[in-house]
């Protein structure tokens, strides 16, 4: 039993991480809570929802027979894509119409935090009136029965979704570590003024990390939509997961957001074990609340106070 | 002539913290600002790198010109590539990446590789303690070992003017006159600088030029030398 529920901590740990990877990405560039991220998460989802809608009125093909027949595979590529690309195309559109011009006039923090929720209940309720407030799903098929693995049983989705987020989250440390870019945005998260003095415009770094990061949260929105149902509310859950990961892991820590995520999924996972599903969110407040009285840094404990321009 | 600041006045929100200032710099030479605290020296500088307006401050009057051209208003980003490159006040190494990564990144706008590759040799040579350190983050550097790293750092984008910003501050005395060799042998090798400075004799014993900034205003003007057995400013930078 206790493979089982690691096994599922993992894999919506994997998910987790993703959510609260993008969110770091952004925050580490702005120093804001950029709240919204939620909604592109879920946007990511309806995204791909509508290709499907599009190609198949009613329900996406049966994701386990894409493998099989070119048409469905093809149709689930260009979903993925446009929930990928869109979520980053959406996250780029909200920091130009609504970001930067409260940049421009050097606004408090507080300003942009509620500017992104604003941004979020006025998405939410735009996906509310476009696609109603009912659940959806891209799923169809059969549930078909997992695979028996050190104990645990694990479906197709699921390693999917591992496989897929744990890609994700390697191409994006590599990304960070060995691309110009990466390091340029590394530069501006370590010290906006001195990334300017050598050269780097900061604009074009924000720009980078609002697409990367919000492009990050689609592919978690769908991700997740192939393993549960979508609905226009799923964002608040997503961000509030993404930011408690953040924050235990270390916020403005790449590594410390997959850790945060696993740890976040897993913690979680042992505890509606133990205890009973319905206190799952109320397990993940607690483990936050613990870190902010006891280990405020996170696990990973980076400096977050620098001078700020 | 290299830089040309004519009739400068910027501000803080309300607060003045330069009144028509001038001053130039001449290809190739070393040029000091110095003065008390809040004399403006630093927000003439800040003015000329483009700091100025991502902070508080604005520049209201004046001219700034680069090669004869006009640099006023461009961000300090967008001055890298043209020549101008700044060693800022308190640093600001990247503390979270190895010296080799600042160095590299100051070379970020730059296309060249072979000769970036020369400029890291020279700038490794120029400072040996930075050599046996490049795979160490900044930030497990001593503030002096940060200080050759900013100014390395700066080096790297092969700079027409370099610009120091308090070089000196919260240095160990032996640092400090070891910095300012340095300068002198930086622009021995052609590199003209402009620094501001509150170590005034330092600052004095390297440059070949300084203006002296008292309330938002150069109050004098003269070369290194003449400037150091100036009675007036002996007495009040010079502690004689």
């Amino acid at each position: 039993m206790i493979e089982q529920v690691l096994a599922n901590g993992l894999i919506v740990g994997t998910i987790y991480a993703l959510t609260a990877l993008g969110f770091t990405i952004i925050y580490r560039t702005v120093r804001f809570f950029h709240f919204a991220h939620g909604v592109v998460y879920a946007c990511g989802a309806y995204f791909a929802y509508s290709v499907l809608r599009i190609a198949y009125s009613g329900g996406g093909p049966p994701l386990h027979e894409a493998t099989a027949d070119l048409r469905y595979a093809t149709t689930w590529v260009v979903a993925i894509f446009a929930g990928v690309i869109g979520a980053g195309v959406l996250g780029v559109v909200i920091d130009r119409l609504v970001y930067k011009p409260l940049r421009k006039r050097k606004a408090p923090n507080l300003v942009f935090l509620l500017a992104s929720f604003g941004v979020f209940i006025f998405i939410q309720n735009l996906l509310q009136l476009i696609f109603g407030a009912q659940i959806l799903t891209i799923r169809a098929g059969p549930v078909k029965e997992g695979h028996h693995f050190l104990g645990a049983v694990i479906t197709d989705v699921q390693i999917l979704i591992l496989v897929v987020s744990s890609l994700l989250s390697v191409a994006l440390w590599v990304f960070m570590q060995k691309a110009k870019l990466g390091k340029a945005m590394r530069a501006v998260a370590d010290d906006r003024l001195a990334a300017s003095v050598v050269g780097i415009n900061p604009e074009r770094i924000i720009l980078a990390a609002f697409a990367i990061g919000s492009a990050l949260a689609g592919a978690a929105g769908i991700l997740i939509s192939l393993e549960t149902n979508i609905e226009p509310t799923m964002g608040m859950n997503a961000i509030l997961k993404g930011i408690i990961a953040s924050i235990i892991g270390g916020i403005g820590s790449i590594p410390g957001a997959m850790f945060g995520g696993l740890f976040l999924g897993i913690a979680e996972n042992l505890g509606i074990w133990k205890i009973s599903a319905g206190w799952k969110d109320c397990i993940a407040f607690v483990i936050l609340i613990a870190f902010l009285l006891l280990r405020p840094g996170g696990i990973m404990g980076i400096k977050t106070e620098k001078e700020q321009l | 002539m290299l830089l040309d600041v004519r009739d400068l006045t910027a501000r803080y929100g309300a607060v003045v913290a330069l009144k028509n200032v001038s001053f130039h710099v001449g290809e190739g030479e070393i040029v000091a600002m110095i003065g008390p605290n809040g004399a403006g020296k630093s927000t003439a500088l800040k003015a000329v790198s483009g700091v100025l307006q991502t902070t508080d401050g604005t520049i209201e009057n004046g001219k700034i010109l680069f090669e004869g051209k006009s640099i006023k208003g461009l961000t300090t980003n967008e001055l890298v590539g043209r020549g101008i490159s700044l060693a800022p006040e308190g640093r600001r190494v990247f503390t979270t990446m190895t010296v080799l990564e600042n160095l590299q990144m100051g070379a970020y706008k730059r296309k060249d590789k072979a000769s970036v590759s020369q400029d890291m040799d020279m700038v490794l040579t120029l400072f040996p303690p930075l050599k046996g350190r490049t795979k160490q983050k900044a930030c497990t550097l001593s503030t002096g070992e940060q200080q050759m790293l900013a100014i390395g750092r700066a080096l790297m984008q092969r700079p027409k003017i370099l610009l120091a910003d308090e070089p000196s501050l919260g240095l160990s005395p032996n640092f400090v006159e070891l910095i300012f060799d340095k300068f002198t042998e930086i622009n021995k090798n052609g590199t003209t600088i402009l620094l501001v400075e509150q170590n005034a004799s330092e600052a004095l014993r390297i440059s070949h030029r300084a203006y002296v900034f008292s309330i938002g205003e150069i109050v004098l003007s003269d070369s290194g030398r003449n400037l150091r057995r100036n009675p007036d400013v002996q007495k009040t930078f010079l502690g004689a």
